[in-house]
């Protein structure tokens, strides 16, 4: 390989790294921000209306739960409208409808956003 | 003749002046403002302690919670968890005046008694960040316990104790040496420590166990655990988080969360002498300058209840900004 090939290559490889590397360290975790007063154990979501659930969120935290006023790291959701499922410590369900995930961003719920809760143990 | 006329009606005005401007002197000098953490709105709001109305709302960084003032009453320090620093500021002019890079995700703060050097909990990364105030620059970095928050400074600056909410330890720090001298294992998620004012014990507050432990500050031994019972009240909401001693340190109110409520310690026998009701998830409070009386940060319902430090009564509420958390008063 002629050296003036070689150097393009690197010179190639260079660019991509400088391009690609404040995307990488510009797109932040996306997160949930429990600010419903209460802790939650199970946290799922779906695309908003379709009540296709995904995998609890909450075992994505290292004791599998959110605390309240805590955040909850989520995964593998893109930017979009969801619904949100959350089962608390008391044994209560919650939904929050058509909320707003932007990926790489912190979203939070408070009280008011929780509809049809179930009744605690 | 007219001269006298001017000299006696400069001397009228004095007299009806002077003991308005001495009233007005007076008041400004009682009045104290009351600066609170809003973590929602990123935002700290400032009451006047004496006619209770918002008088400004400062915009700050992200996720504002922990707030001391300084020895010397003129800054005010404010942690901004999302942006890894602290805001400082101006007591007086009440203006942002200071950004300091404080390591990720800082909690809450304490400042040692010659004012010179800052200790903040950062949470995320399980340090105790020791800075020169002065300068900005971070000069020890402390590896404790796991999600660090409570960080108590005994009255002679020797000592910290920071908490580790995870490790559910206080950790001893020399601060000569930056050391950990002593690690002491308490109640679940322990979030607070402070010294009382002799600086022989240390109060820890243990949110999930439900308890306070107190601590010798020589031997490192626990010497009494308190804990609490309320009528009507499930044990599991009773979360106490902030501690205040009164003037004389002869009580401590204890923040209990989601219970709602103050408790009011006797510091001699460890005995709950009250429980004062308050707004929604109390997680800190702050003594008015003259002690007479408490502000709770009320998390749920986004308002600050004054407490009569006599007569154990809440007697107001006042609206401030989302999730209030932490506050101070300045004299």
């Amino acid at each position: 390989m002629s050296q003036g090939l070689m150097r393009a290559r690197w010179a190639v490889l260079i660019g991509f790294l400088a391009l690609s590397m404040p995307c990488a360290l510009a797109a932040g975790q996306t997160k949930f921000w429990n600010t419903t007063g209460d802790k939650i154990i199970k946290f799922e979501l779906a695309p908003a209306g379709s009540g296709n659930w995904g995998p609890d969120q909450c075992k994505n935290d290292k004791d599998n739960s959110v605390d309240d006023d805590e955040r909850l790291q989520i995964k593998d959701v893109a930017t979009g409208s969801y619904d949100a499922r959350m089962t608390f410590e008391d044994g209560r369900v919650c939904t929050a409808k058509a909320i707003q995930i932007v990926q790489g961003k912190i979203f939070s719920l408070e009280r008011g956003d929780l509809k049809d809760c179930t009744n605690p143990h | 003749m007219h001269a006298t006329r001017k000299f006696l009606s400069f001397v009228l005005a004095f007299l009806c002046l002077g003991p308005l401007l001495a009233t007005a002197s007076m008041g400004q000098a009682e009045a104290a403002m009351i600066f609170v953490t809003n973590e929602k709105d990123d935002t700290v709001s400032v009451v006047d302690s004496q006619s209770l109305k918002l008088v400004n709302t400062i915009q700050v960084g992200h996720r504002p919670r922990g707030i001391i003032i300084t020895p010397d009453k003129k800054d005010i320090i404010v942690c901004l968890g999302d942006d890894a620093q602290l805001a400082v500021i101006d007591a007086q002019s009440m203006k942002v005046k200071r950004l300091l890079d404080s390591g990720p995700d800082p909690e809450l703060l304490n400042i040692s008694p010659d004012g010179k050097t800052l200790y903040i909990a950062n949470e995320d990364d399980s340090l105790v960040t020791v800075m020169d105030y002065k300068t900005g620059q971070v000069t020890q970095e402390i590896p404790i316990g796991v999600e660090p928050e409570g960080m108590g400074v005994s009255p002679d600056g020797s000592i910290v104790v920071a908490t580790s909410e995870s490790t559910s330890m206080a950790h001893f720090i020399d601060t000569k040496t930056y050391k950990v001298i002593a690690n002491i294992l308490v109640d679940s998620r322990p979030r607070y420590a402070d010294f009382t004012h002799d600086g022989a014990y240390v109060w820890v507050t243990s949110e999930v166990g439900g308890t306070v432990s107190v601590i010798d500050a020589k031997t490192h031994k626990i010497v009494k655990v308190i804990d609490f019972e309320i009528p009507g009240v499930r044990p599991e909401l009773i979360g106490p988080v902030g501690i205040n001693f009164t003037t004389d340190g002869k009580r401590a109110f204890i923040c209990l969360g989601k219970a709602n409520r103050l408790a009011v310690v006797d510091t001699s026998t460890y005995k709950v002498i009250d429980y004062v009701l308050v707004g929604q998830r109390p997680w800190h409070a702050a003594l008015s300058p003259d002690g007479t009386k408490l502000y709770s940060a009320n998390g749920l319902t986004n308002d600050i209840t004054v407490v009569d430090v006599a007569s154990l009564r809440a007697e107001k509420s006042v609206p401030v900004g989302r999730l209030p958390w932490g506050l101070v008063v300045r004299p």
